[in-house]
């Protein structure tokens, strides 16, 4: 009996301090709940439409997000780290077609958008006070802007010129209110419905794109040029450089990140098919061909929708990143070993609900916050971000 | 007002048996038994964080989801059950059990056409059901000596995950219920990977037994209370199953307890108690 005793008791000591482990290993919670979330931002009003365009992280570690809305409206989208929302604004409807790029001044946000009748640029900046953006510089001599670029001490505005038919790009300085300098490249045909149609979101979507080149020798600007959509290098004096000229405007570079001399990680088209290369070797002085810069085919990505292409450190190690969106509406991301074609992984988000990529970035807690459009209950598009934790990030490319 | 209740029940109990089984005792000290129970249960969950995949521009109401009654949260459970008696009154229990616990909620959402009138609906019912193999451990106490036993007993429970899963059903009504000839289901789809794999909580309640010859048959009633979260954070926007995105749907994150009802069956086991199981006290004579 006393063996039994013993053995009752040796067996409860056991469970008593299994039990207690086992509670102080389920009462460990460092999950934080800014690390990981999936937010739609629904609008009730059916026949309301909404197409994100950038994400910009803001100094207090929320996010702000710029969409059009209903073609060429422009909404405002201020949310916490958490992704719940701060406020919204829809600016009034003289300011219309905001471009990609949200421009980051002493801690201040600024938009390029245009002016509904006079179809020149307002560079607007964003007041989170009044939680709303109110006009900071007005260029009537810019019509139709199509795409701003920052490197931190100039600003780059890409714009359609309708009674010369040419695309510019102006040069403004850190604070945008003075030109600095200008060039323009002839198309030699009339783009301007074209071009309507892009801003309205009524037609194909033109990925046009201003990049500059880390050694900030060549500025690479993709634009209708010469009959054709290119891919124009000029040099800073803005002199012209080199060009890689699309297939008419069916085929050419639909996305591109200069690595560092003459390599760059890329994406073309060719009407609907989808080419990439993570390390390609572009010459920014020779003219050629677009369609002839050697990729490969990636049969599943959709060519209609954008293509976002950047240098994230994971596990502090370089990796560039693709973000694009598969022909059955998934957002599809793939990091190669920057400067390599060593494919480092591959992640699929969203499997039951059409999304496109729309912009991604990274946060402060070494996670990526992705912009995209939902396409909720089949019907509504709307803004979605889908926050990776740094767990899920590094995920990619274990 | 409810404890003096409640009081009064047990005093009766104690006093009926008593009354009319007093005149049997069973001794049950340093005995063993084992059982097997099986029951029903209804869940409670109490939401502590809310957290939703829609959030609306335009409409300020509260857009938290609208959990269903407790009574519509019923699970089931079943095991093998075993005591050792200290004494003839006291003892202690454990056992292995599997156990299914289950809640819901609903979803509403509603988008309004400001141009032709066609407004569109969808209501989502969301069932939920989480199994667990389950080992309690309690003290029991026995208010009486004699062959009808009012008892307490309380103590701790350890869960461990087996599998979990989900169900939606919608349609395009908002009414509070499933219409019948519009409803869609998901079918049953796995969260396994949303629901943390441990919980640990306290548990107590009270029942009655009855000794024959060879078998003890009772009723009893627990209540649980689940110390940890349900719901794996870390998982929780994994949208796994695709429902996140779809069905705009994540799990709050919430405690769950329970009150269950079952029947136990057991038996004497180590000792020869056939004969020596049940003795008649003769209460006169030796006082």
């Amino acid at each position: 009996m006393k063996l039994i005793n013993m053995a009752y008791s040796s067996t409860y000591k056991f469970l008593v301090l299994f039990t207690i482990g086992l509670a102080f290993a389920g009462c460990k919670d460092d999950f934080k709940p800014e690390d990981s979330f999936i937010k739609v931002y629904d609008d009730q009003d059916i026949n309301k439409d909404y197409f994100p365009i950038s994400i910009k992280r803001t100094s207090d570690d929320g996010y702000l997000t710029i969409s059009a809305f209903n073609g060429s409206q422009i909404h405002l989208l201020k949310t916490d780290a958490l992704g719940d929302l701060l406020w919204e604004f829809d600016l009034p409807s003289n300011y219309i077609s905001a471009v990609p790029n949200l421009i980051e001044r002493n801690g201040d946000l600024y938009f390029v958008c245009m002016d509904a009748v006079g179809l020149f640029t307002y560079i607007m900046k964003v007041d989170e006070t009044a939680e709303s953006a109110v006009e900071y510089q007005v260029h009537p001599d810019i019509l139709y802007p199509l795409y701003v670029a920052d490197n931190g001490n100039e600003v780059y505005i890409e714009n359609y010129e309708r009674t010369s038919m040419e695309t510019g790009i102006f040069e403004l300085n850190a604070s945008m209110d003075q030109m600095i300098d200008s060039t323009s490249v002839e198309i030699f045909v009339d783009v301007e419905e074209i071009i309507a149609d892009h801003l309205n979101y009524t037609g194909k979507r033109f990925p046009f794109f201003i990049s500059l080149t880390p050694e900030q020798d060549h500025i690479v600007m993709n634009g209708f040029n010469n009959y054709s959509f290119s891919t124009v290098f000029l040099n800073t004096d803005m002199t012209f450089s080199g060009v890689y000229s699309g297939a008419a405007f069916d085929g050419a570079i639909k996305s591109i990140l200069p690595l560092g001399g003459n390599q760059f990680s890329l994406a073309r088209f060719s009407f609907t098919d989808l080419y990439v290369n993570p390390n390609a070797t572009l010459s920014p002085t020779t003219i050629d061909i677009a369609e002839a810069i050697p990729s490969e085919w990636n049969s599943e990505l959709d060519a209609e929708s954008p293509v976002l292409i950047r240098t994230v450190s994971i596990n502090s190690s370089e990796y560039v990143v693709y973000l694009a969106t598969t022909k059955s509406n998934q957002l599809f991301l793939n990091a190669y070993v920057a400067g390599t074609n060593e494919l480092a992984g591959t992640k699929y988000l969203g499997e039951s609900v059409p999304l496109k990529a729309c912009d991604f970035t990274g946060t402060a807690d070494g996670g990526m916050m992705i912009l995209t459009q939902a396409r909720i209950m089949s019907s509504f598009d709307r803004i979605a971000t889908i926050k990776l934790s740094k767990e899920e990030l590094e995920s990619l490319v274990e | 007002m409810k404890l003096t209740s409640k009081l009064s029940a047990v005093l009766l109990l104690s006093l009926l048996s008593q009354i009319s089984w007093g005149q049997f005792t069973v001794e049950k000290k340093r005995r063993s038994y084992v059982g097997l129970t099986a029951g029903i249960n209804y869940s409670f969950p109490t939401v502590t964080d809310h957290y939703s995949v829609l959030t609306s521009l335009t409409n300020t109401e509260n857009d938290e989801k609208q959990y269903g009654k407790f009574s519509e949260n019923m699970g089931v459970q079943f095991g093998i059950h075993y005591s050792y008696n200290f004494t003839n009154t006291i003892s202690i229990v454990t056992g292995l059990g599997y156990r299914s616990e289950a809640f819901n909620y609903s979803t509403q959402y509603a988008w309004t056409d400001t141009m032709q009138s066609e407004n569109f609906e969808r209501e989502m019912h969301h069932f939920q059901k989480i199994s667990y193999f389950t080992m309690p451990i309690m003290g029991k106490w026995d208010m009486t000596e004699g062959k009808f036993k009012p008892y307490v007993q309380a103590g701790i429970f350890m869960n461990y995950l087996h599998q979990a899963n989900k169900e939606i059903r919608y349609d395009n009504v908002i009414d509070g219920e499933e219409t019948s000839n519009q409803t869609t289901s998901t079918g049953a789809v796995s969260i396994s990977d949303n629901i943390r794999k441990f919980n640990v909580g306290l548990m107590g309640g009270a029942g009655i037994s009855y000794y024959f010859n060879s078998v003890t048959i009772g009723l009893e009633a627990n209540y649980r209370y689940g110390f940890l979260k349900v719901v794996d954070d870390e998982n929780r926007y994994a949208d796994n199953n695709g429902f996140a995105l779809k069905y705009l749907d994540v799990l709050d994150q919430l405690t769950l307890s329970s009150m269950n009802v079952e029947l136990t069956v057991s038996a004497p086991i180590g000792h020869s108690f056939i004969s020596k199981f049940v003795r008649r006290k003769r209460y006169n004579s030796f006082h």
